[in-house]
């Protein structure tokens, strides 16, 4: 009897040890774990999360990198001069405050520890291995047409982050195409063993490599014609064109534009102000990064993202960033707007108060502060939601890139005279013609850059052509040279501070 | 507290007496059968006299001359002491020790038995106290046990740790098991605090270590009521309770708020005329004027001025209100001097709340059931905070004689939560303190302030948001024991932990967040959590050998699914096509857990007693080459009480010697971690995408910690005295750490193994009879523990978040600042250590220079004396806790010393601030252009206290009185929780400890011991009656 007992019990416990091992392979309901990319679903999902990421979309802990915000806002505060130009108040946002300090501070670099720094490039290396990821696992999509556009739109998501890394982290490739600059990643991480320091690719390595993949994903959205939002052929042309530019290509970055204006599908909007605040996008946004009331880069509600910096609207943003209203018409600021009576791009909306909503704004591209309320102080109306798109590339862009450089290849021709013309006459302001420039053609390159500092005052681009122009930023008496290292990011401590010998 | 032993001791000591010589004989019976008992200890402790019961119960003993006490002791029954002076025959009846059996995991023990160190609380020990949670109940309570509570709100939880944290990033809550089912969400907050039986708390590795991988922060076991066979017992008990902050801090009156809103006018004036005096003569003569008032400045002139409108400098010119040049600080002074606002007021009321428990319980021979329901209602002590409970506790038990025996339980709980907005949160309710005295809201106009309107009033958000939490949870289990013979048993055990938890929470549009057109929110947390248990116990006693073997296996299988969606509408029963509609699938989460469990018990000669555990445990947690972890434990004891040179000691009855050595584990917090996983975004209008959201480790394995431990046990003079002292010491290798990585993986940390910690301590538990006449009774018990941690190795790496970090070679989550060194007597400017040590004004500088450990979070010491008192038919206890060696946080006091642009309200203590140069000030000065309150040493202050944490007083009827109504007791009691402390803490309580409940497992580990408008645990008077028949 008890040694049955005894065997009784054994049995039991044998029969439960048997069963065991499978009791741990648990998995649960919507858990996406291990080898994912595996199907077109995936695969396309997992390109949405690289549009989400170039978007800085705020996902409730940080928002506001990349296009979603840092790379308008601190290459514009990095272009313009605290203080003359705009004020950023002390007490806020005080990690951007390392971005406004250039001016007179021959020393004041952007330090290694600033965590803008360190966020956008954290953010941009996950974007990058999404599209890692994805370009490893691109056999998985059946369909050809879909492989190629996927494909094609991976290497140029890639492709665009490194190009803006580049021109941000690294020296101008005129003065510096030896330099190091940042690591070019290209393949997937999936455990944490293959991390490992990474070696930095000097500024012509990252060029080249854009240029390369660029091309490629040309050839490979060729045929998706405009694809919907997302990235397409003719933004890689405009990447290619910017990218021509700054090797002082002409010739190409010519070639590149005429793709865009002549072969797209895009149309400059009648107005200025219709450039902007679109919920979906406008007839000439070549590229956007799309926003919605769920899902966007973030307002005055996260304090993250360029609505809550730019903006003062009582319902969007903190209006952290001041213009002073006299820097738009200045006589001894170099790269004032100088706007012209009349142009549709410096209307000021008057009478605005705290209750001002952006549905008020109509025309106007500039309304007073409403943090401040005091008339000398101005907001831009550039970006007033978080709901709406925020473009990356505008059409208008492409006839500044062609005129530019026509004269530079061929000199001022009546196609670079048109091209001008398209954006001065939109802004209601008189076209120029062939005679003006007969005297000196040189008028006629100061002539583009005044335009594209009207035209695109606030989004970002003024940094990058001072570096390629070799111009100053803020006044002839008070300049700073933005070639400088002052003006570059440094790779974040935090980056350095893993990398072992 | 040292003294009150010493107290004790004497009043022991006093009740000697002496009596004549004379015989005492009868005979002692079991109180339960009324069986004779033999070989009970009788004894005189006040002389050397002593005997023991014969086989037919009975005994004989001298009396000493004068008469005394007589002891009656038998193991596993409750002492009998009577006081005899002529008495000739005394027959006793004992009463078998309802708690002498301890629990320690698939089985019991007598305490004489433990070689492992546990504590053990009796149920009745807390049904009285007037808590939410269960674990504020055991405050103070068992030695090496830290119940901390987060914060006065209700609902925000306690801390509860078990000689130290021994985990970074991993949970440091013990494993609650509940009726044999190891809870998963560490909580044990919704059970009824008044159905306990008794609690256990296993702390030392061979004491856990049957529990293996989940052990490593102890365990504690939570048994709950149950019946017993006799006639249908009814109990029933009410409490009535009223609450309030027990403390509100010192902030300014509107008058002195006038005066600092003069000066921040003055100050902030003097700024923008310095630009421009320089090329405008009349800001010049503005500026000079500016500059001589300030020159003259002090609290009280400032203040006369705002109260007089005469400023008299002291070259004898006056300024007054109408002069031109400080004419813009006067129309904001006298806008702001119409209201008079106590904030403190506005926030904190007087709550009330009701506790009500009908308890049936009963049974036959083979049967025992036991029934309750719990209903409590409770306010907060701050407006809008409230919460309800119901709790159904039922239990049905076989004969445990039976060949074969079953107990059945289950414990529903129902609980709605109305929430306030956690403490760090804009619109926080005690962020209300720093609104200007001087102001007042509009009721009518979404409570906005009168003056000030654009600063945010939390009464706002508290008036015009929602935020409630439902929680339904079932915790059953069943218990099946097959008895194949007397020395063999197979039971079964199943057990299921179900957690629903609903929350909705509504920020209207006048709220910041719901602006502008409100914003909702519902959210859904589900879990169940299901166990089996197999395991058999062999018990066999060879010749005053006792082998008891258990061996087992256990599998447990828990799931958590999530929901989540979000409008922004101002209505929480928002369709999918709301504006700002968002609603991202969370992945469901799990764990399962396989073991193999065993333990042998041998005790040889009743004196020395080996144990032996083990456990091995799968863990879903891991990949598969870590999946199983080993978890051994040894345990010895020798029972000096029982070897000849001390048995039949009138002194001593219990000593004895033991010690433990074993290892035990933790898992990371997170899932599946050890895995890649992805997880679902969406981009602009709703298309779905994926972000990794972690890389995999295939390495990933168990934190694990060594314990040893060594301690006595000892009961002195007839259980007059006893106790226990224990030292332990904990090492943790292979610390789950977040170690840094390159991001250009897209990551700036992944979870690896690195790095140890380790907590050493000393525990001593005493507890004394120190009166006991009969009609007065008076019983202390006292108990402190010291806890020394280490983070030890995490090589070469540190953890900064905030004013916490993980540093090696320093206490977890110490706090790592910059120092404070006081003022600039010329600037009033705020100076910090700089480099090389020099003073310096700029904090970047001071940060760039590097943060210094500024404090510990964690207690260096803490204890309670708990006092029994009766008298006749009264019943008076007390409760006194201590926490020492430990430095807060005092976020809360940084923000009321906040000079800069808001222009906030103040702590009192503030206007010995700086006001111009040579004030040997205590506090910088107030500069309208800056926050000068950067976090630095300035705000770590001692979180020492000692606290009157109970008291009650109850009134028994007498039972000649209440037996004529058919009743079995009737009490009346009132009483009062955190009565009164007694610190230096200067905000609202040292016995908090602000956890951001979205911070996950991290920063709940590092960001310690910040008080951030946390609010105070209240001090509650009760009243209430306890019935039985």
């Amino acid at each position: 009897m008890y040694t049955k007992n005894i065997k009784f019990a054994a049995l039991a416990f044998v029969l439960i040890l048997s069963s065991c091992s499978q009791l741990l392979d648990i998995d649960e309901e919507g858990q996406i774990s291990g080898d994912v990319l595996v199907d077109t679903e995936s695969i396309e999902q997992a390109l949405v999360g690289a549009y989400y990421n170039l978007g800085g979309t705020n996902d409730g802990n940080t928002g506001g990198q990349l296009f979603g915000g840092d790379f308008i806002l601190i290459p514009t505060l990095l272009s313009k001069n605290n203080g003359t130009e705009y004020i950023w108040s002390s007490s806020q946002a005080t990690d951007y405050l390392v971005f406004t300090e250039r001016d007179g501070n021959a020393n004041v670099k952007i330090i290694a520890t600033n965590a803008r720094v360190q966020q956008n490039w954290v953010r941009a290396y996950e974007t990058i291995n999404l599209c890692n990821s994805i370009l490893a696992n691109i056999n998985n999509v059946t369909d050809a047409s879909a492989r190629e556009r996927i494909e094609g739109e991976a290497l140029a998501i890639r492709s665009v982050l490194y190009f803006e890394m580049v021109r941000l982290w690294g020296p101008d490739i005129s003065i510096g195409a030896t330099a190091p600059a940042i690591p070019l990643i290209a393949e997937p991480f999936e455990d944490i063993n293959k991390i490992e320091t990474p070696t930095l690719a000097t500024v012509s390595q990252v060029y080249d490599k854009i240029f390369t993949d660029l091309t490629e994903a040309s050839t490979l959205l060729e045929s998706a014609g405009r694809n919907g939002t997302s990235i397409n052929y003719y933004a890689c042309q405009t990447y290619l064109a910017r990218l021509s530019m700054h090797r002082g290509d002409f010739g190409a970055a010519k070639d590149y534009a005429d793709n865009v204006l002549d072969a797209g599908p895009f149309s400059l909007v009648s107005e200025p102000y219709l450039a902007y605040n679109n919920a979906i996008n406008s007839t000439e946004d070549v590229y956007a990064i799309q926003q919605s009331l769920a899902n966007n880069s973030g307002d005055r509600t996260s304090g993250t993202g360029i609505v809550s910096f730019m903006s003062s609207l009582t319902e969007s943003g903190i209006g952290q960033f001041a213009i002073i209203a006299s820097s738009l018409n200045s006589t001894f600021l170099a790269n004032t707007p100088v706007f012209n009576i009349g142009d549709l791009r410096a209307g000021v909306l008057s009478g605005a108060d705290r209750n001002t909503t952006a549905a008020q704004l109509q025309n106007a591209l500039y309304y007073p502060n409403l943090v401040n309320l005091d008339p000398s102080i101005l907001s831009s109306a550039k970006f007033t939601g978080s709901q709406n798109v925020i473009p990356v590339i505008r059409l208008a862009e492409l006839y500044l890139i062609r005129a530019e450089a026509l004269y530079e290849t061929t000199g001022v021709t009546q196609q670079a005279v048109n091209d001008l013309n398209e954006l001065r006459t939109r802004a209601g302001i008189a076209a120029v013609d062939l005679t003006d420039f007969s005297a000196s053609a040189d008028i006629f390159l100061d002539s583009i850059k005044l335009e594209s500092k009207r035209e695109f005052i606030f989004e970002g681009h003024l940094l990058h052509n001072l570096r390629r122009w070799g111009d100053i930023v803020g006044s002839s008496f008070d300049s700073e040279d933005p070639l400088d290292n002052k003006f570059l990011f440094d790779i974040p401590q935090s980056e350095r501070d893993t990398w072992t010998d | 507290m040292k003294k009150l032993f010493i107290l004790s001791i004497v009043a022991f000591l006093t009740s000697y007496e002496l009596s004549a010589q004379q015989l005492l004989s009868g005979k002692v019976f079991s109180a339960a059968d009324g069986a004779t008992l033999s070989g009970v200890l009788i004894s005189f402790p006040e002389s050397t006299e002593k005997t023991t019961s014969g086989a037919d119960g009975a005994y004989q003993i001298a009396i000493p001359e004068y008469g005394g006490q007589v002891v009656f002791t038998l193991v596993g029954y409750q002492i009998q002491r009577f006081n005899v002076m002529t008495e000739k025959v005394l027959d006793v009846s004992l009463q078998e020790n309802a708690t002498d059996q301890i629990s320690i995991g698939f089985g019991s023990q007598s305490k004489e038995e433990l070689t492992g160190s546990i504590a053990q609380i009796a149920g009745g020990d807390i049904s009285s106290q007037p808590v939410q949670d269960l674990a504020q109940a055991n405050q103070g309570r068992a030695s090496g046990v830290f119940v901390q509570n987060n914060g006065g709100k209700l609902g925000q939880g306690t801390t509860v740790r078990i000689r130290g944290g021994s985990s970074l990033t991993g949970s440091n809550n013990p494993l609650y098991v509940v009726d044999g089912v190891p809870l998963t969400s560490d909580s044990q907050s919704e059970i009824n605090p008044n159905n306990i039986a008794s609690i256990e708390i296993l702390k030392d590795a061979s004491a856990a270590a049957i529990y293996g991988s989940r052990a490593a922060n102890g365990v504690i076991l939570i048994t709950t009521k149950k019946g017993t066979s006799g006639k249908l017992k009814v109990d029933l008990d009410y409490q009535f309770g009223s609450s309030q902050t027990p403390r509100r801090l010192d902030v300014l009156s509107p008058e002195d708020y006038l005066a600092q809103f003069m000066e921040f006018g003055l100050r902030d004036g003097q700024n923008a005329l310095q630009i421009i005096a320089g090329f405008n003569a009349d800001a010049r003569a503005q500026l000079d004027i500016f500059d001589a008032i300030l020159a003259d400045a002090s609290h009280d002139n400032l203040k006369r001025w705002a109260q007089t409108g005469q400023f008299d400098l002291s070259n004898g010119t006056t300024y007054g209100y109408d002069d031109s040049s400080v004419l813009g600080l006067i129309e904001g002074r006298l806008d702001s001097n119409q209201y008079k606002t106590d904030w403190q007021d506005e926030i904190f009321r007087t709550a009330l709340s009701h506790r009500m428990n009908i308890n049936l319980s009963g049974g036959s021979e083979n049967l025992s059931y036991f029934g309750g329901v719990g209903f409590t209602t409770q306010e907060g002590i701050i407006v809008g905070n409230e919460f309800d409970r119901v709790n159904i506790d039922l239990n049905v038990a076989s004969n445990k004689d039976k060949k074969f025996s079953y107990q059945l339980g289950g414990n529903y709980v129902y609980s709605k939560n109305l929430l306030l907005n956690n403490d760090q949160d804009l619109g926080s309710p005690l962020q209300a303190i720093l609104l200007p005295p001087s102001d007042a809201y509009d009721p009518a106009n979404n409570y906005q302030l009168r003056v000030r309107s654009l600063e945010y009033n939390p009464l706002t958000e508290i008036n015009y948001s929602d935020n409630l939490e439902t929680i339904n949870r079932l915790i059953g289990s069943a218990a099946f024991k097959y008895r194949l013979n007397d020395e063999l048993s197979v039971n079964l055990d199943g057990g299921i932990d179900y957690f629903d938890s609903d929350r909705d929470r509504r920020q209207g549009p006048q709220t910041l967040e719901g602006n502008p057109t409100g914003f909702s929110r519902n959210s859904t947390t589900q879990s169940i959590n299901y166990l089996t248990n197999l395991y058999a116990n062999y018990r066999k006693d060879i010749a005053g050998q006792d082998l008891n073997i258990t061996v087992g296996t256990s599998y447990q299988r828990s799931s958590t699914d999530f929901t989540f969606a979000s409008a922004r509408e101002n209505d929480l029963n928002f369709g999918e096509t709301a504006p700002g509609y968002l609603s991202n699938p969370i992945p469901s989460t799990g764990n399962a857990f396989l073991s193999y469990f065993g333990r042998v018990n041998y005790n040889i000669a009743g004196k020395y007693l080996i144990q032996a555990s083990a456990r091995a445990d799968g863990s879903s947690k891991f990949g598969e080459n870590n999946r199983f972890g080993y978890f051994p434990a040894v345990s010895a004891g020798w029972l000096l009480s029982k070897e000849s040179f001390l048995s039949g000691s009138s002194v001593v009855s219990l000593l004895k010697l033991r010690g433990s050595y074993g290892i035990v584990g933790n898992t990371p917090d997170d899932d599946f971690i050890y895995r890649l996983n992805y997880f679902n975004v969406q981009y602009g209008n709703s298309v779905q995408g994926l972000r990794i959201a972690n890389l995999a480790n295939p390495d990933l394995k168990w934190e694990s910690t060594a314990q040893l431990d060594v301690g006595l046990d000892f009961s002195l003079f007839a259980d007059r005295v006893s106790g226990s002292l224990n030292y332990y010491q904990k090492n943790t290798s292979d610390l789950l750490f977040p170690v840094p990585v390159s991001q250009t993986s897209g990551f700036e940390f992944t979870l690896q193994n690195l790095g140890s910690m380790t907590n050493a301590g000393i525990e001593i538990e005493l507890n004394t009879v120190n009166v006991s006449t009969g009609d007065f009774e008076w019983s202390s018990s006292f108990n402190i523990t010291t806890n020394q941690n280490e983070v030890t190795d995490l090589g070469g790496r540190r953890l900064i978040s905030g004013v916490n970090a993980f540093l090696e070679n320093q206490p977890a989550g110490s706090y790592y600042l910059p120092v404070y060194l006081g003022i600039n007597e010329i600037t009033g400017e705020a100076l910090y250590e700089g480099i090389n040590g020099v003073p310096t004004a700029n904090y970047d500088e001071a940060l760039a220079s590097g943060r210094r450990v500024a404090g510990n979070p964690n207690p260096e010491l803490f204890g309670g004396v708990m006092n029994q008192l009766s008298y006749k038919n009264f019943d008076l206890s007390f409760n006194i806790i201590f926490v020492s060696g430990v430095d807060k946080y005092n976020q809360t006091g940084e923000f009321l010393a906040n000079s800069g642009i808001l222009n906030l309200n103040q702590r009192i203590d503030q206007l010995d601030r700086w006001y111009k140069p040579g004030d040997a000030a205590s506090y910088p000065v107030l500069d309208p252009s800056q926050d000068n309150t950067f976090p630095s040493s300035r705000w770590i202050e001692d979180g020492s206290y000692v606290r009157l944490n109970n008291l009650m007083l109850a009134f028994n009827l007498p039972e000649s009185l209440i037996s004529n109504w058919g009743l079995g007791y009737f009490k009346f009691y009132v009483g009062g929780q955190n009565l009164l402390t007694l610190t230096n803490y200067s905000g609202f309580d040292a016995d908090s400890n602000y956890i951001d409940p979205q911070g996950g497992a991290i920063t709940a580990n590092i960001n310690r011991g910040i008080d951030d408008f946390t609010a105070p645990q209240p001090r509650v008077f009760t009243t209430g009656f306890k019935i039985g028949f």
